[in-house]
């Protein structure tokens, strides 16, 4: 085992694994994918896709999902959805949905949080804070105390 | 951090001091001296990833899955049980940790978080306590020639180490919890005192103040004084609510204590204070503790069993013979079926409320796997024996009125 001498030298990553749903009848959804200001899919969304990949831990998680181009009335249905993130075994998707935020083009009829990025606009979800602290706060854990 | 009854500091609450080699009494060393520089030693052993050996109680409990004391502090600062390593690198006190490496163990900081054990004051001499926690149990054991009559010198009886003390809590940013034992902790004056001092000195605001009661108090005065603090937990030492827990908890009466533990139930709700049942599970509770975890699943409230007990040996749990295990062992698995089958996730915050079920599910699985695996210490048995008799006699009561399936275990013994 490593000793905490070590551990304090150590930059540890985090994995995770994210499927995106692409629905749609006659157009694929077209987006932009952003995990931590990191482009992982940028174009049309063909098929359901699972991406995976690693962050720092003390990286604080952003996601954000652009839905561009969309023609209502060419395919009304087109769009993505986020059906699962993953990091460290953890799925946080439904946290994640209920502490996003969704700017797009019909925000007066359609302003609930959803993990449907159906509107053309930005879907975002920012922990604003490192992962390990995030998944404390989700699961209840209690005080997290700081010597400052 | 923990100050025990004579005042000796320890770094752990729930460290096992004949293996803690590092002690000093506040009236000697000062409590910033100890944490800062005393504590060296065992930082470095731990920095070295060294298991410091009074940290066994911990590591036992790990072993059965029951959540441990080292795994509640973690979590404190943001380190995930589960994922260690991973997590070890963003804990809220990584740069703090990382000083006290290159300090050879030493730090700047003071103690947030502290155990208060406040004396041995107490009106109640429960069968597995020790002399050294309760001055009835003292009297009685004194009184039938098991111990020498000692001398009493609780800490917080000299107004000068309580003033000493507070000054080192007033002195300590960010000072987060404090948690109060006795004896019984609302007999001792210093209870009292402290809270008053603390609230006078505006140190309220920001810290939470826990403390167990043995449900025999009501104290107008002090529930008053605690609802001035930030935040209140309070720990009801009970061991069951059948009648097992005259004989333990004796001379307390379970009716008594019910009554007490509703009024209690009742303060905490109405103040949005923590409230969770202290249990000190032995070899005569164990086979009882369903009925207070059908209690605390029915009311809502948690439960925080103590360690494995450690000492007196002989009350351990593991010096039941198998079939009684085997009996408990079912009652248990038969609660945790009625509720769920299953705990869905280990909750390493046994005060979480909005999990109140799971936290109750996670602890009796744990003993669960503690009865089903452990060593058989059966052969402690004349030990137990030897020690009941002797208690029976001055108090006039009979274990087998009140766990008669447990004859053939004791009477092989010689009672």
């Amino acid at each position: 085992m490593k000793t905490f001498y070590d551990l304090l030298d150590t930059r540890s990553r985090i994995g995770y694994s994210c499927e995106l749903i692409s629905l749609f009848e006659t157009v694929d959804p077209d987006i932009v994918f952003e995990i931590n200001d990191k482009v992982v899919h940028d174009g049309p969304l063909h098929e359901t896709k699972i991406f995976n990949g690693t962050f720092d831990a003390d990286t604080h998680l952003k996601v954000e999902i652009k839905l561009h181009g969309k023609e209502y009335n060419k395919d009304s249905v087109s769009a993505v959805r986020l059906n699962s993130f993953v990091v460290d075994d953890l799925e946080i998707k439904q946290q994640m949905t209920n502490n996003s935020v969704y700017e797009h083009d019909s925000p007066g009829t359609h302003a609930t949080v959803t993990d449907h990025i159906g509107w053309n606009g930005t879907w975002k979800f920012d922990a604003g804070m490192p992962f390990y602290h995030f998944k404390h706060k989700i699961k209840n854990r209690g005080w997290l105390i700081t010597p400052e | 951090m923990r100050i025990r009854a004579n005042g000796e500091m320890r770094y752990c609450r729930w460290s096992q001091p004949d293996k803690d080699h590092v002690a000093a009494n506040i009236r000697d060393v000062d409590p910033e001296t100890f944490f800062q520089e005393h504590m060296s030693p065992i930082r470095q052993t731990m920095l070295r990833g060294e298991k410091y050996p009074a940290c066994e109680d911990c590591i036992v409990m790990e072993q059965y899955g029951k959540v441990s004391g080292r795994e509640k502090q973690m979590i404190k600062v943001g380190i995930d049980p589960d994922q260690f390593k991973q997590s070890f690198s963003t804990n809220t006190y990584v740069s703090k940790f990382r000083q006290s490496a290159e300090n050879n163990g030493r730090t700047d900081l003071l103690p947030v978080d502290w155990q208060i054990d406040l004396g041995s004051l107490c009106n109640s001499a429960c069968v597995f306590c020790t002399e050294k926690s309760s001055s009835r149990l003292r009297a009685e054991l004194f009184k039938l020639g098991i111990i020498d009559k000692g001398k009493v010198n609780d800490w917080s009886g000299d107004p000068a180490l309580v003033k000493k003390f507070v000054n080192v809590l007033a002195n300590t940013p960010r000072l987060h919890y404090l948690h109060f034992i006795g004896g019984e902790t609302l007999m001792n004056n210093g209870f009292k005192i402290i809270l008053q001092e603390l609230v006078a000195r505006g140190i309220n605001t920001e810290c939470t103040i826990g403390f167990t009661t043995n449900l025999t108090i009501w104290d107008e005065e002090i529930n008053d004084l605690l609802k001035k603090f930030k935040e209140v937990q309070v720990g009801v030492s009970i061991e069951t609510l059948t009648e097992v827990n005259d004989y333990l908890r004796w001379p307390i009466k379970i009716n008594d204590a019910k009554q007490m533990l509703e009024k209690y139930v009742r303060l905490a709700k109405s103040n949005n204070w923590y409230l969770t049942v202290r249990t000190t599970p032995t070899v005569f509770s164990v086979s009882r503790m369903v009925s207070l975890y059908e209690y605390c699943a029915k009311n809502n409230v948690n439960i925080e069993s103590c360690n494995f007990l450690d000492k007196p040996e002989f009350m351990r749990p593991s010096v039941l013979p198998d079939n009684i295990k085997q009996d408990t062992v079912q009652d248990l698995k038969d609660f945790v079926n009625r509720h769920g089958s299953t705990s869905k996730e280990k909750n390493y915050n046994s005060r979480d409320r909005s999990d109140t079920l799971n936290v109750l599910l996670t602890d009796a699985e744990a003993w669960i796997t503690y009865l089903s695996g452990t060593t058989d210490e059966s052969y402690r048995v004349n030990d137990l024996v030897q020690y009941i008799k002797k208690l029976e006699s001055s108090r006039q009561n009979k274990i087998l009125k009140y766990l008669p399936e447990y004859e053939n275990f004791l009477r092989s013994a010689g009672y």
